[in-house]
């Protein structure tokens, strides 16, 4: 017997004696069945632990979970702060964050970091609070330090300065970070980027903050009437009474107000204009397609999302977490990781997760998964969103989900500070006081009706955001018709979650004429091109297995025609007699129109950049930028017929090796065959 | 000032193991050569069983490279009585976690339970390791699964690829040159025939460790373990591979173009196999490089210098011999060359100056620190019996391994730092694609 | 909607390179890859060879005016 087991309770140290002697002699006796699992003998009684609160004369309240099993001991502090929307300022509080622990009145930063490593401590700020863990035999020197943390940052110049830097350096560095790019963007795109939980900390940004906005927000949300101070492990209450006193009974608050002013705004003195979030973010629009261009990407991430309003207070939260459990959540045999992992093959890991908060909740489901089947994926996805919203779960999934979650909640308790973790959110969220002792009971009272009552009322489809960071060039159009966003089915964002503007290094000494003449000198010049009176081009190609051969005839005039063949039957045919076209398939014929008809009309040659000045209303050059690590440049045209198109040529041979056409809607669904 | 604070560590080093207590654990052999560890922990009743394989990527058929892994995944299909895909519903029905990962020299699967489904874990894992059973369609899904994991962690990520580019130059001959998530093509051409001969070679009792660790009866657990696992017929011995690699003789540099915002330098140097004297000692060597905000590189390349905004030292633990690996990621607008200068200038410090002894003494106040935390959840105190008794050869390690570390002096680690972080060494620089090499 | 046209392998017939490999992403069939098997000059084509035999228009084309759609973004704080 190890020492620990002396902290056994009495009671578990008896049962677990009865079982043994129970079930020895079966063991003993029994033919071992294979063919079944094991009955399991009685599920243990699952003990939520004690916790003790006190508060401080100037507000603070205190939470104690004593446990003697380790001799260490965690310290938090943590405060009830309202999410703000720092505008301009994005950031602020993050900055604030990452100074906190960098020098105080007494103690420069090195001087924090090296007394932090002496005691073999660990100390970690966040934008709420600060934590710190240690061996109870250091709590008592490392406590002054901690209380000096959250009472008295200095925010000195230098760190600001070097903080910043660091900062700005990370959002650099999130333009190569697909998962970076697809937290940011994801949060962005779900909330707006005018809400507190999808503001993006950008270069920009970055650059306005001062160093007094970061001590502005520490003063006015680090305040012992908001505080919560908890103390986990080797401690009791009458020692923690004695160090909160000590260490935090004297901390005045501060003073420091928000003024409203009279249009409305409000500044917080010191910081500038700030807003409080007023009311949550509920689903809205239709479903949209977001992308983030990777191109050549290895994987695509997926993250659909949106907002929910729903607090942990809510009584349909618990019946939420169940559904997000069935749906994606945590098991294995969730419906997500089932489909696209263990049938499909698609993905390493389909997750879906689904957040109550008090201030504003939110639904995401994500996946990374390869170029060729993420619009297959996203659809797959969507398709289980839907499915729960629409069919009842098993029984089967239903007790899967619950005993999995009452497990989670047991094997939680393992930890000390899971007990600490209630008590808070408790106070912060304003639960019911039995809120975690009823939570097994009320889990086991869930039904297939709850289930699917919280998939009505908690997940939003048909308002999805569907982020996708990966090949836009690959992807951009297979991903449209998941969009219902009629005009503009795929937004392009970059890596800072802002509308995406393609950028060019400036070419100065050259025009756009000039990079397509050197285009048409490159394949043969003008002379040899003028001597193709006509044409006829022979192309094959495969389209759902089945090998297509494309006869294009090419005649005086800008005349065309084109034939494709599978199997020996002609599948469609396009003729363009030089005013009107038209396009015959098993549809049936039909007249070609608008962009269709334009399109021939640009395309119906064998070098249509000889024609251009005929349907070229305007072009320019935009500049160089690069194709697979070749410089390239990009001519912009804007077509008489409407639409645009991109040109990309090889600075080096001067070859084309791109176009973009970008068309309305309506007229995608034209086929055409013109190079 | 400084006097006191070297003598509060002094006094930390002292006492070091005091605030600890041993972790007890009963030990035994099945007649078929399978290793049992028991360990009772009744505070929460829950209980973890794992079964420790000893084969890695470093077992692997050179033409198979990832094979170990990919077969890790197989194991999960099922066996003779569980059909495809229950294996995990049995755990979670039951509220419990399964998982398993796979290193160069070892693989390990574990369940975490409430503790009255002690033996559907045992159950499970007998039923892995008696007769694990693996359709076409289990297959063909896991290999597309695991090249969408090594999409994920290695290619769709900044840096993603250093350990594999590390390897590769840091070894010549011996298996540790490929990583464990293998190669792709090598996955491709696995068939039925290697299926079996691995499952044959590596899956059998006399090749295995199973812990059961929390909430048991010793005694009641002791008698599961011998009713699921005592019917498993043992296999041939294994014999780990004995493939010699000579020295590193000379440094191997290289630039990396990645699609990174920020160089960075990566470092790696040879070191002795894990339990070596000389392993830990560059170990603490590398916690003294960048453990903590008051390490070194911490403080010369952050804090000081701001050239980097990253730095890290580790060892890759591999009982044939591993690599200590350091790294720097550059802060905007500082080239790799001028990173690579500060990080060296930070190793011929400790070689020169060796460490002061109020430093070394805040090593091992976070060791202690370490070895408090590592018993805080009976899973993690699962693995740590497993590795110690599997590849270090001494389940008594998980108490007394920490008297190694606290063996060492400030010299050793001198000695090791210009022993082991010399010129032979492996030096990349990775580089924003379409970065000139200066 | 946009439509990206990759063309690559450019090669000499009748004096004018043409690219032999045309890969389309995001065309109305999804993506493929055309691959140039024949190129065949001058060999005649007339008008005849274009006959729509479109029957006359009764009605004036209503021509719409095309223009690209403003972008829309997720929905603001209200």
């Amino acid at each position: 017997m190890n020492a620990l087991n002396m902290k056994a309770t009495s009671s578990t140290a008896r049962r677990a004696a009865c079982t043994a002697l129970l079930i020895l002699p079966l063991i003993m006796n029994a033919q071992l069945d294979r063919s079944k699992p094991p009955v399991p003998a009685q599920p243990p009684a699952v003990h939520v632990g004690e916790h003790k609160t006190f508060t401080l004369p100037n507000g603070l309240r205190v939470i104690v979970v004593e446990n003697r099993k380790l001799s260490l001991v965690s310290v938090q502090v943590r405060f009830d702060m309202f999410p703000i929307v720092q505008k301009k300022h994005a950031n602020a509080i993050e900055l604030m964050d990452e100074l906190l622990a960098a020098g105080t009145a007494k103690h420069s930063k090195a001087d924090i970091d090296e007394r932090i490593d002496r005691m073999g401590a660990q100390l970690a700020t966040g934008p709420e609070g600060v934590y710190a863990s240690v061996l109870s035999k250091h709590l008592s020197a490392m406590l002054p330090l901690f209380a000096d943390v959250v009472r008295n940052p200095a925010f000195p110049e230098q760190e600001f300065q070097s903080a910043r830097q660091r900062m700005t350096s990370e959002v650099k560095q999130r333009k190569d970070d697909p998962s970076a790019i697809a937290e940011a963007v994801g949060r962005a795109a779900i909330f707006s980027k005018s809400h507190p939980y999808g503001e993006i900390a950008t270069t920009k940004s970055l650059g306005t903050l001062q160093r007094e906005q970061a001590a502005a927000c520490h003063a006015k949300f680090f305040r012992p009437e908001i505080g919560y101070l908890v103390f986990v492990g080797d401690i009791n209450e009458k020692e923690a009474k004695a160090l909160a006193k000590s260490h935090f009974g004297d901390w005045k608050p501060s003073q420091r107000y928000v003024v409203v002013h009279e249009d409305g705004t409000q500044t917080l003195d010191g910081f500038g204009e700030v807003r409080f979030l007023d009311k949550p973010r509920v689903p809205s629009g239709p479903r949209r397609v977001v992308m983030v261009d990777r191109p050549g990407a290895a994987q695509s991430i997926i993250r659909i999302g949106f907002p929910l309003n729903l607090h942990p207070k809510d009584n349909r939260a618990l019946a939420a977490q169940v559904m997000n459990t069935i749906l994606g959540g945590g098991v294995f045999n969730a419906r997500l990781m089932q489909n696209l992992r263990e049938d499909k093959g698609w993905t390493y890991g389909c997750y879906a997760n689904l957040e109550s908060d008090r201030f504003n909740g939110y639904f995401t489901a994500s996946a990374s998964v390869r170029t060729a089947v993420t619009d297959s994926a996203v659809a797959e996805m969507m398709k289980e969103l839907e499915r729960m919203r629409t069919t009842k779960v098993t029984t089967e999934e239903l007790d899967l989900a619950k005993q999995f979650m009452a497990g989670s909640f047991g094997r939680n308790l393992e930890d000390p500070r899971t007990i600490a973790r209630f008590a808070l959110n408790t106070y912060l969220n304003e639960l019911p006081k039995d809120h975690y002792s009823t939570y097994l009971k009320r889990l086991d009272a869930i039904t297939s009706d709850d289930v699917q009552a919280a998939a009505e009322a908690f997940l939003h489809p048909d308002n999805a955001v569907i982020l996708v960071v990966g090949d836009k060039n690959k992807l951009q159009a297979r991903l449209a018709p998941l969009s219902w966003n009629q005009g503009q089915p795929v937004m392009e964002l970059d890596a800072d979650g802002d509308r995406y503007v393609e950028t060019f290094e400036p070419v100065r000494d050259r025009t756009a004429e000039q990079v397509i003449e050197r285009h048409l000198e490159a394949i043969g010049g003008r002379a040899a091109i003028a001597r193709i009176k006509d044409m006829r081009m022979g192309l094959s190609t495969e389209m759902a297995g089945t090998p297509v051969e494309v006869m294009q005839w090419y005649g005086p005039d800008g005349l065309f025609r084109s034939q494709a063949k599978a199997n020996g039957a002609v599948i469609q045919e396009e003729i363009f007699d030089g005013q009107r076209g038209l396009r015959r398939n098993a549809m049936g014929t039909v007249e070609l129109e608008d962009h269709d008809l334009a399109e021939v009309r640009f395309n119906g040659h064998p070098v249509p950049e000889l024609h251009y000045a005929k349907e070229v209303e305007r072009a320019t050059l935009s500049g160089r930028t690069s194709i697979d690590g070749k410089p390239v440049l990009k001519v912009h045209m804007v077509l008489f017929a409407g639409g645009t198109v991109g040109d990309y040529f090889d600075e080096q041979s001067g070859l084309k090796l791109r176009r973009v056409e970008l068309r309305s809607r309506r007229a995608a669904h034209g086929d055409h065959h013109g190079l | 000032m400084k006097t006191n604070i070297t003598l509060l560590a002094l006094m930390l080093a002292a006492t070091a193991t005091a605030q600890r207590s041993a972790i007890a654990y009963t030990e035994f052999d099945l007649d078929n050569g399978m290793h049992v560890i028991l360990h009772q922990d009744n505070s929460t009743p829950i209980v973890c069983v794992s079964v420790m394989y000893h084969v890695g990527s470093k077992n692997e058929d050179p033409t198979r490279r990832g094979f170990a892994h990919f077969f890790e995944h197989l194991l999960f299909e099922g066996s003779a009585n569980i059909g495809r895909g229950e294996f995990s519903k049995h755990v979670e029905r039951a509220g419990g976690v399964l998982n398993a990962n796979t290193t160069a020299d070892r693989t390990y699967y574990y369940e975490v339970l409430p503790s009255n489904q002690i033996e559907l874990g045992l159950w499970l894992e007998s039923e892995r390791m008696l007769h694990a059973k693996v359709d076409q369609k289990g297959v063909d899904t896991q290999r597309e699964v695991v090249k969408e994991e090594r999409r994920q962690r290695y290619e769709n990520q900044p840096y993603g690829t250093i350990l594999l580019e590390v390897l590769d130059r840091a070894y010549d001959t011996h298996p540790y040159k490929w990583p464990t998530i293998g190669f792709m093509e090598d996955l491709n051409a696995a068939s039925e025939a290697d299926y079996q001969a691995f499952y044959k070679k590596f899956y059998v009792p006399n090749n295995a460790v199973l812990v059961i660790a929390g909430d048991i009866d010793v005694a009641q657990a002791r008698a599961l373990a011998t009713k699921y696992f005592k019917e498993i017929p043992r296999g041939a011995d294994v014999v780990q591979p004995s493939v010699v690699e000579a020295p590193l003789k000379g440094e191997r540099r290289g630039v990396v173009h990645d699609r990174i915002q920020l160089p960075a330098v990566v470092l790696g140097y040879r070191i002795p196999p894990t339990g070596s004297k000389d392993y830990y000692a560059v170990d603490l060597l590398n916690r003294l490089l960048s453990s903590g905000n008051s390490s070194r590189l911490n403080i010369a390349l952050k804090d000081q210098q701001q050239k980097a905004v990253a730095t890290g030292a580790f060892n890759l633990p591999f009982e044939q011999g591993g690599l200590a690996i350091l790294y720097a990621i550059a802060n905007a607008g500082v080239d790799a060359a001028a990173l690579e200068q500060a990080m060296q200038a930070e190793l011929e410090r400790v070689k020169r100056d060796g460490v002061p002894k109020d430093e070394f003494a805040k090593l091992v106040a976070q060791l202690e620190m370490e070895s408090v935390q590592d018993r805080s959840r009976i899973a993690g105190i699962a693995s740590d019996l497993a590795r110690c008794h599997m590849l270090m050869g001494d389940a008594r390690l998980v108490n007394s391994e920490i008297d190694r570390y606290l063996a060492l002096t400030p010299d050793d680690l001198k000695r090791a730092a210009s022993t082991y972080f010399g010129n032979d060494r492996v030096a990349l620089h990775y580089l924003p694609v379409g970065a000139k090499q200066p | 909607m946009a439509i990206t046209t990759d063309y690559s392998d450019y090669q000499e017939a009748g004096g004018v390179r043409f690219p032999r490999t045309i890969t389309q992403i995001g065309g109305p069939s999804g993506d493929v890859t055309l691959r140039v098997t024949s190129i065949d000059m001058n060999t005649g084509l007339k008008s005849e060879n274009f006959v729509t035999n479109l029957p006359e228009r009764v009605v004036p084309e209503h021509k719409e005016p095309i223009e690209e759609n403003p972008m829309e973004t997720p929905p603001q704080d209200e």
